[in-house]
């Protein structure tokens, strides 16, 4: 090893006296008629080709937009409760006439006295009564009643409807949104950095410090994740960094296998060889032209793991150390929606809805990413 | 003879059930009865830890040694499904009075009483149990049941503690229970009782009897331990049903033991017992009917309050806020007037719509008896309505001016208090929210601030534990009934002396713990108008000191499927809807 | 080959070794105790905790649980959870049922996922590519307990196909398999979405290499030479999701658990950690890791049988 870098030192050394321009009168390369493209500059002018990445990327920075602003869309604080209104149906003002969304519930299970008792529900709220049969004697019935003029509030429209403490879901929704892609973007960044230059020391240099390196993820990732992150949480109780944080303890780990995996791959290749004769440095080896080629997969790893941030959210949530409350996020509204899915689908409607076209943009968006940052297709049209 | 018949008829039985499983693996294996057999099927949110009832403090122990098990007496409804009695279960007769005051008892047992396996319980099984029970090296949980419950037994908690340092070594012969012949037991307890004291002590799970030959062969070297009850094969019962399965958190099965010397009381052929933690998954079964009984949360009552299937009750539990007048961080929590700001601003109204229950400015429960003969219970007579505050004690205006009081007292311009609460129970974490935001409309916005935390209900009774840790909260909710209280009001106040052991709240008021003791006494027991008018003094002090902040009484719905046909008129103090004795029509 | 499965075997057991002991010392020094039941008087609590050797100081603690496991083979006792049961078997008695869901979980999840992934690849941009990526981006980002209610909810209610819960009770294959179905299939959502998204992405990466064009000028078809070349290729950083992927389906185990009702080892390991039972906790720890670990190991060595270019450990 020291060997080649004596070489390099000799060769450097050589005097300046023992060379001589071959040709000084005239140049023979013009100037290169296009301007240069850097890699970045060469990546986006790909990406921008593809319609589906560049909508998908267009609808997530739409929903960032929406989790900021859309809390201030109507009048309601993710806070505030209305007790009278409680688990209220969604009510949305055009489509209403149209029968989506109109604040219309079916009731089980009533007493068909109650149901034509004027003073419990007024005429008007009573639309349709169904299912009439006996039950210890007495008639029962379905009916499908329109809730704002049951619970008199004609005036009021929960768009998403409300939650058990009548607190605005449309609100509470987006204000989750912006809690749990918080959550994720801190604790994915996180866990990309280190898990790359982790993996790519590890990867690059193999051996005993490969041999360590790969032993101390090992014991890290022996130990299941979903512990790791309980026992972390109730040490520094719960909140959204102690969460961020419990995602990071052991979520860097398959980044740095991924690139570790990826360095035994290309370490190897001809033109890796090629450079290291040149005598390139380890660092410009591993980050200029091994990295590189992991973009892509990290990008997709990256890209898996935000929704994969949000899950493990909602999972902590399902057990109880979700966001402390009265704080919403995705996780939590899905982990009560899930608790009354029978009684109220809407409350895990929306949030499962949102979720998903989050995670489709995501999805895509890396997929057109991932395609234009490959280095292999530089130049392709 | 009778011994050798139920053995035979037990061997018989099993052969039935072990032929049934060898040749039908198909079906799974059902005792041939002549009539369809009567199955009864309802699930449980969660499942006992151990059989052990000496050492698991779990309520619902004592559901399942109901069915599977037979302490020395039992509560069952009249035949015209009024009420309820005591009758004798292991018991021959109630319990006869030695010494014509009160002091001494002596129980007869039943000598055709014996295990599922047919060997008789004399009165030495009786004997080991409670030894055990309170055997000073095993440290056994439900120890202070045996000594101290309904009734109080001499040297029994002296003989509980005599290993700590410094007391003296009490013999197991000073105790007060003897074995007097065969099938005779006597105690002598430290005050006087009546017959139904008596009756009612030896109804409690803890007092269930173990079966010495695997009691002992699961204790280690040192006997500080015994893993009698971890499974079926290592536990041993009586009752009215062998308990035929048990896979621990998933499902339990009982069949009848028609050989029980009460059987005729019991109607169902087979219970079975589902553990569904999951609501969706409950309701689910319900509907496509394979629950008998369904109990209702504050989730699904929206959808079945209204069914004429639905039956209600109002619970021994009072649901309160502890506030923790140790905390040193949070020196506000420590004064009188913030106890007082926290009484009246509590909406009890709202409050008890929003989780379905009854608004509870009070801390004696709705059950809680004064006059059992005559049906009155303590909250309908006119010393303790005298007690309770007008507006279900809601004043805001006081409220605040508590408040500014207190924030006043500390010198403090603002004051932000955390509220606890146990991630399990909807309902708290229902009115936790709702206070988080309600309060600083009270106390003025910017002065008062609420955040909640959420502690797992494994560790929630834990974590409240002051004396390791004054500051370890400062506000949590509580909520605690004594079956007591529904003989003795004052009782639902037992848990909140300085001499509770286990008492939740770090606060102390001296006037309180001395009425308490003064309600204790014999002669106000015995003396129903005394009684009750203690009782209300001992309550004013309660609400005067605000040693807890109530806030409401849980109410229960139950759901029965159409055909099954209750023992009971109406739900019955002790007893409920009296579940377990009812009959299934076809 | 052998010198290196035996040197993973080795580096394996040390290890486990250290998870052993940092899994002692972390969950000894969580906030709880493990006789904090308020019930128990203090002079109990403080026989019990001699007992346990709860007095002593950290290491010598640690000292008797080393010589515990290693001489006598016990773990030590269960407090709270199955009070006064050796963790041994308490651990026996849950085990089977979910190691049979997780396991089988894994197993129908990966052959799924490879299909999917694979024909996604080879479709890409047409019409199977955008159905595969929706259903997989839906198992993605829902998490599995909605659908395990959506599905009891549809498949054991509306139309009763399959039993709403685990049947404890199954004498028969038959009743065994129709009740675990749902659950298995519950769990199996995410990692068949996981795979099926990883194999996509690394195939048609793959297929833009010289290797794949050189097979194709060969006269392969495309699907020839994807199936020939480039598969074996993809298949080998997918080892390194299926362990994460395996501890995954063990945590997503405890919610689906609580849903179908099933004894598993899932609520007993919340439980457990929730309420400060310090030996059933570590147990449990020590036995997801010796999991984890056998997995890493065997999917080590497959890396060298799947790639033979590629010997881990070797110098650069």
């Amino acid at each position: 090893m020291f060997g080649r870098y004596d070489m390099d030192e000799q060769i450097r050394n050589l005097p300046d006296s023992y060379f001589e321009l071959v040709d000084q009168d005239q140049l023979a390369d013009g100037a290169l008629p296009t301007t240069p493209i850097g890699f970045f500059k060469d990546a986006f002018l790909r990406f921008k080709k593809n319609k589906v990445s560049m909508f998908s990327f267009w609808m997530i920075v739409f929903i960032i937009i929406l989790s900021v602003i859309a809390p201030f869309f109507n009048r309601y604080s993710y806070v505030q409760q209305h007790t009278q209104l409680r688990d209220m149906p969604p009510r949305i003002p055009v489509l209403e006439k149209l029968g989506i969304a109109d604040g219309t519930r079916v009731l089980t299970n009533r007493r068909k006295a109650n149901i034509e008792n004027p003073d419990l529900f007024p005429p008007a709220s009573v639309l349709e009564v169904f299912n009439h049969r006996v039950v210890n004697g007495v008639e029962v019935v379905d009916a499908v009643i329109d809730m704002y003029s049951y619970r008199n509030a004609k005036d009021v429209y929960f768009w998403f409807g409300s939650d058990y403490l009548g607190r605005d879901l449309f609100t509470r929704l987006f204000w989750g949104t912006r809690m749990s892609l918080l959550i994720a973007f801190f604790a994915v960044i996180t866990n990309i950095i280190i898990g790359t230059v982790y993996g790519a020391i590890s990867g690059y240099y193999g051996g005993t410090t490969d041999m360590l390196m790969m032993r101390i993820t090992e014991i890290l990732a022996g130990i299941p994740y979903l512990v790791v992150v309980m026992l972390f949480i109730l040490l520094f109780g719960t909140g959204m960094f102690s969460i961020i944080f419990a995602l990071t303890v052991t979520g860097w780990i398959g980044t740095a296998r991924l690139v570790r995996a990826q360095f035994y791959r290309f370490k190897g290749r001809e033109y890796v060889l090629a450079a290291r004769t040149l005598g390139v440095p380890d660092r410009t080896l591993i980050f200029r032209h091994i990295l590189p080629n992991s973009v892509g997969p990290i990008i997709t790893r990256a890209m898996i793991a935000i929704p994969g941030a949000i899950f493990s959210e909602s999972f902590l949530a399902f057990i109880g150390l979700g966001l402390q409350a009265p704080r919403p996020s995705i996780g939590i509204l899905l982990s009560d929606g899930q608790k009354v899915l029978l009684q109220y689908p809407y409350q895990t409607l929306f949030p499962a809805v949102l979720i998903s076209v989050l995670m489709i943009s995501f999805n895509l968006f890396a997929n057109g990413l991932r395609d234009s940052l490959d280095p292999t297709k530089r130049g392709e049209e | 003879m009778r011994k050798a018949i139920s053995v035979v008829l037990l061997i018989a039985f099993v052969a039935v059930l072990a032929s049934a499983c060898a040749k039908t693996p198909e079906t799974p294996p059902v005792v041939e009865v002549p009539a369809e057999p009567k199955v009864f099927r309802f699930s449980d949110t969660s499942d006992a830890k151990s059989l052990n009832t000496h050492n698991d403090v779990n309520t619902i122990l004592q559901d399942i040694m109901l069915y599977v098990h037979s302490s020395l007496y039992r509560l069952v409804p009249t035949a015209d499904g009024q009420a309820a009695v005591y009758i004798g279960d292991l018991a021959a007769g109630d319990p006869v009075q030695m010494d014509g005051e009160g002091y001494v008892w002596r129980i007869s047992l039943r000598e055709e009483a014996k295990w599922h396996n047919g060997e008789p319980i004399n009165a030495d099984s009786i004997m080991y149990s409670f030894k055990m029970l309170i055997d000073p090296h095993l440290g056994n949980a439900m120890a202070n049941f045996f000594y101290d419950r309904e009734i109080q037994i001499v040297n029994g908690f002296e003989y509980y503690t005599q290993a700590q340092e410094g007391k003296p070594a009490v013999a197991w012969e000073d105790v007060g229970i003897k074995k007097v012949d065969e099938y005779t037991i006597e105690l002598t307890t430290k005050q006087r009782y009546r017959a139904e004291d008596v009756k009612r002590h030896f109804t409690d799970r803890s007092l269930f009897p173990v079966y010495e030959a695997m009691y002992e062969a699961g204790m280690n070297t040192s006997r500080t331990v015994t893993t009698y009850g971890a499974s079926l094969s290592d536990w041993m019962g009586a009752g009215p049903f062998y308990f035929e399965t048990w896979n621990q958190d998933a499902n339990r099965v009982y069949v009848k033991n028609p050989d029980h010397w009460l059987a005729d009381y019991f109607h169902f052929d087979r219970v079975e017992v589902r553990v569904t933690p999951d609501r969706n998954a409950r309701v689910q079964m319900w509907e496509s009917g394979e629950l008998d009984v369904m109990g209702l949360d504050s989730v699904t009552l929206e959808t079945y309050r209204d069914d004429p299937r639905t039956l209600d009750y109002i619970g021994i539990t009072t649901q309160h806020i502890d506030i923790n007048s140790l905390n040193t961080k949070n020196p506000i929590l420590q004064t009188m007037n913030f106890r007082k700001a926290m009484y009246w601003a509590m909406d009890r109204a709202e409050i008890a719509t929003l989780v379905g229950g009854v608004p509870a400015p009070y801390y004696i429960n709705s059950q809680a008896g004064a006059y059992p003969e005559l049906g009155i219970t303590y909250r309908m007579t006119d010393a303790a309505k005298a007690v309770v505050p007008a507006n279900n004690g809601f004043d805001p205006v006081k409220a605040k001016e508590y408040f500014e009081a207190a924030l006043a007292e500390v010198g403090q311009t603002s004051a932000t208090v955390e509220l606890m609460y146990s991630d399990t129970n909807v309902g708290t974490r229902l009115v936790g929210e709702y206070l988080q935001q309600r309060l600083p409309e009270i106390f003025g916005a910017g002065k008062f601030t609420m955040t909640l935390r959420s502690v797992p209900s494994a560790s929630f009774t834990a974590t409240k534990n002051f004396k390791q840790d004054p500051n370890s909260f400062d506000m949590a909710f509580g909520g605690w009934g004594a079956s007591l209280s529904r003989v003795y009001p004052y009782a639902a106040l037992q848990y909140f002396r300085d001499a509770y052991a286990s008492r939740p709240n770090s606060f102390i008021s001296q006037d309180f713990d001395d009425q308490y003791a003064a309600c204790t006494a014999e002669n106000v027991r015995i003396n129903p108008d005394l009684m009750v008018q203690m009782t209300a003094e001992l309550e004013s002090i309660y609400l005067r000191d605000v040693v807890n902040v109530p806030l409401y009484e849980n109410v229960y719905y139950m759901m029965y499927a159409e055909n099954i046909v209750l023992p009971v008129a109406k739900y019955i103090p002790g007893l409920g809807y009296g579940t377990m004795f009812s009959d299934i029509k076809n | 080959m052998l010198k290196y499965i035996v040197g993973r075997v080795f580096a394996m057991l040390i290890t486990l070794f250290i998870i052993v002991t940092l899994s002692f010392f972390v969950i000894r020094l969580m906030p709880q105790n493990i006789f904090d039941n308020p019930d128990l008087p203090p002079y109990v609590v403080e026989i019990l905790e001699k007992k346990m050797h709860l007095d002593k100081p950290m290491y010598v603690q640690y000292y008797y649980f080393l010589r515990g496991i290693f001489l006598e083979g016990d773990f030590g006792t269960s407090v709270k959870i199955r009070p006064s049961l050796p963790v041994f078997q308490v651990l026996k008695s849950r085990l089977p049922i979910s190691m049979l869901i997780n396991v089988l979980s894994l197993f129908i999840s990966i052959p799924i996922g490879i299909t999917a992934g694979t024909i996604a690849a080879l479709r890409k941009n047409k019409l199977p590519d955008h159905a595969v990526s929706l259903l997989v981006v839906l198992f993605i980002s829902v998490p599995s307990f909605v659908f395990a209610s959506l599905m009891q909810y549809g498949l054991t209610f509306l139309y009763p196909i399959f039993p709403t819960l685990y049947n404890p009770s199954a004498t028969t294959l038959r009743q065994l398999a129709m009740s675990i179905t749902l659950p298995v299939v519950a769990l199996a959502l995410n990692p068949i979405a996981t795979v099926a998204r990883y194999l996509r992405g690394e195939l048609i990466e793959t297929m833009s290499s010289e290797f794949l064009l050189l097979a194709r000028t060969k006269g392969l078809t495309r699907a020839q030479a994807v199936m020939r070349h480039a598969f074996r290729n993809s298949c080998v950083p997918l080892v390194n999701i299926v362990i994460p992927m395996f501890t995954g389906i063990m945590g997503g185990s405890l919610v689906i658990e609580s849903i179908f009702s099933i004894p598993g080892m899932g609520g007993m390991m919340i439980s457990s950690i929730n309420a400060g039972d310090h030996p059933l906790t570590i147990a449990i720890l020590i036995f997801y890791s010796i999991i984890s670990l056998v997995t890493m190991l065997i999917m080590d060595i497959s890396y060298g049988l799947l790639d033979p270019r590629i010997r881990m450990g070797g110098r650069r």
